[in-house]
């Protein structure tokens, strides 16, 4: 698994994919944390964070589009495939790659938020949702956007259907409003991920969004697992 | 040390490969030969656990590859049609990650260039993937299988790209690597199998056509013999007589390339080896024979014969 992860971290590191992503991660968090703080002398650490989760369905898929149809097109899966580690550990490497990633992209936010911290009033309880929160959404948006690359061997077409998926998730709270149904209202509140960020992010403990966004990785996780495996009978 | 049975693969209602089974000993260099698209990737891509056969097992050490995939991939090493490299790394950084990948033990420095030394890939080790020519791409490929030193080497033609003299180099590596591996090499290269390998396996259209060392295969499907006789004499009494011989069912006189002498195609049963009584005969009739040159079939002659006899499965 370590093998996987250092060559994936390695390709990150060294490909313009990686800094396209902490760069347009970091110049919209950053323009965020400018106007919602700096700007505006306040220290409010709950916009940033909200506003984070929504420019992650642009960026997360970057990170994860590379991950599966590069290795198809160039059939290097074949490596990885027949050497002697599990498919899981081959797609556990992968991910915890991309996490990675998004963990290097929220350092900034850690002096941008203690110079909050230690300047205004900034609950340590909000604080810490907010990370707790930011870190579970961003596990899950990874697992669920490496499950639309893991199906195609484009990696446009990777990064469209997880922008688009994400979208979904992200947004399904307005449609809620809009749509109006009641099977629509029960579907949302399935799916939703921004209600139960919201939850953590106002400082309570909340189990059940906890275990939401924890089940939301596993279950897409194993997903990939599967659509793998399944591949080498078809 | 390998045993395949009856493995069938299917893609639709297309057999990619129909029912084959072989073993191979431990130690043996066997060749898979057929034409494009017969079933020798398929087959070897199931061996290696990257495809999964839609009936019948392969074992590998006596592991089955779906019981326990980690412990039967091991034990082989696999340079695939295309290598699996990555472009964006140094020789360097492919085999170091190639290394964690197997999980190997070795002293790692020390292993890694023992293999570089032997495919001769030393002098690119710093070099981007990207940047190396088709050769050394296959070489580096070829490297890739052999870390971790694994018993058995599947490798899917693994001379495609080279170079006349690489070709011979890698050639020669696979007889030197036969001696402490068991090797399965998939080729439709004729020469390649018959300087390389100790056995051959026929694929043709995902069916094993024909399975045995180069000698057999051409016995078994050589038909009728066929010698050259160049002799000294009469040309219409010595074609009479010669006809008029036990088991010879053709005669022809094909030229006289020597003043005097002429050059007879004859045919025989292949059952009888006719050239004892035809020296006697000749002796007897005071005719002269100047050469005698037995017409073998050569390993392409065999192939499309096998590969023209289509569905006609033989062990």
């Amino acid at each position: 698994m370590s093998a996987v992860w250092k060559r994936e971290l390695r390709s990150y590191l060294k490909s313009p994919v990686g800094y396209v992503y902490l760069f347009l991660y970091l110049i919209i968090a950053g323009a965020c944390y400018s106007l919602f703080n700096l700007a505006s002398n306040s220290s409010e650490v709950s916009l940033y964070f909200y506003f984070s989760c929504y420019i992650m369905i642009l960026t997360v898929p970057i990170l994860t589009m590379k991950l599966f149809p590069e290795e198809r097109k160039n059939k290097t899966d074949q490596i990885l495939i027949t050497a002697p580690i599990s498919i899981t550990k081959m797609v556990l490497g992968k991910f915890f790659a991309a996490y990675t990633m998004f963990l290097i992209s929220l350092v900034p936010s850690i002096f941008a938020m203690g110079f909050l911290y230690f300047n205004g009033h900034v609950e340590t309880g909000i604080l810490v949702g907010n990370y707790v929160g930011i870190l579970l959404v961003g596990a899950a948006y990874i697992a669920i956007a490496m499950l639309m690359a893991c199906v195609t061997e484009s990696q446009i077409i990777a990064f469209m259907m997880g922008f688009f998926t994400l979208l979904i998730f992200a947004i399904c709270d307005i449609l809620k409003s809009v749509i109006n149904i009641s099977i629509a209202d029960r579907i949302v509140d399935v799916i939703s991920v921004s209600s139960r960020f919201e939850k953590l992010a106002s400082g309570l403990f909340d189990f059940s969004s906890i275990f939401y966004f924890i089940s939301l990785t596993v279950v897409f996780l194993f997903l990939i697992i599967r659509i793998i495996d399944k591949r080498r009978w078809s | 040390m390998i045993e395949v049975k009856n493995i069938v693969k299917q893609y639709g209602d297309k057999y990619a490969v129909n029912d084959i089974s072989f073993k191979v000993d431990t130690g043996e260099i066997v060749g898979f030969l057929g034409p494009n698209g017969a079933g020798k990737s398929t087959t070897m891509n199931i061996l290696t656990g990257y495809l999964s056969a839609n009936s019948g097992t392969a074992i590998i050490d006596g592991i089955d590859i779906l019981e326990d995939p980690t412990a039967a991939k091991r034990l082989i090493g696999f340079l695939p049609e295309q290598p699996p490299l990555y472009m964006d790394m140094t020789v360097k950084e492919y085999l170091n990650f190639v290394y964690d990948l197997k999980g190997c033990k070795f002293p790692r420095k020390e292993h890694l260039r023992e293999i570089c030394e032997l495919i001769k890939i030393t002098d690119v080790y710093d070099r981007m993937i990207k940047n190396l020519s088709k050769g050394y791409r296959q070489r580096v490929g070829f490297a890739q299988a052999l870390v971790g030193n694994p018993p058995i080497l599947i490798l899917d033609e693994p001379t495609v790209g080279l170079d006349p003299r690489q070709i011979i180099e890698i050639r020669n590596l696979i007889s030197r690597l036969g001696k402490k591996h068991t090797v399965i090499l998939s080729t439709h290269i004729l020469q390649e199998v018959q300087a390389v390998c100790d056995r051959i396996i026929v694929i043709n259209k995902g069916q094993l056509v024909a399975d045995g060392n180069a000698e057999t295969l051409t016995y078994k499907t050589a038909g009728n013999r066929k010698l050259v006789a160049r002799i000294a004499g009469g040309k219409t009494e010595i074609k009479k007589a010669v006809r008029a011989m036990d088991g010879v069912l053709y005669v022809e006189e094909i030229g006289s390339k020597e003043q005097g002498s002429h050059d007879f195609l004859i045919e025989c049963q292949p059952s009888v080896d006719i050239r004892k009584p035809l020296f006697r005969l000749l002796a007897e009739r005071g005719w002269f024979l100047m050469g005698l040159k037995s017409m073998d079939m050569s390993l392409e002659d065999v192939f499309v014969n096998l590969i023209a006899n289509e569905g006609g499965a033989e062990g």
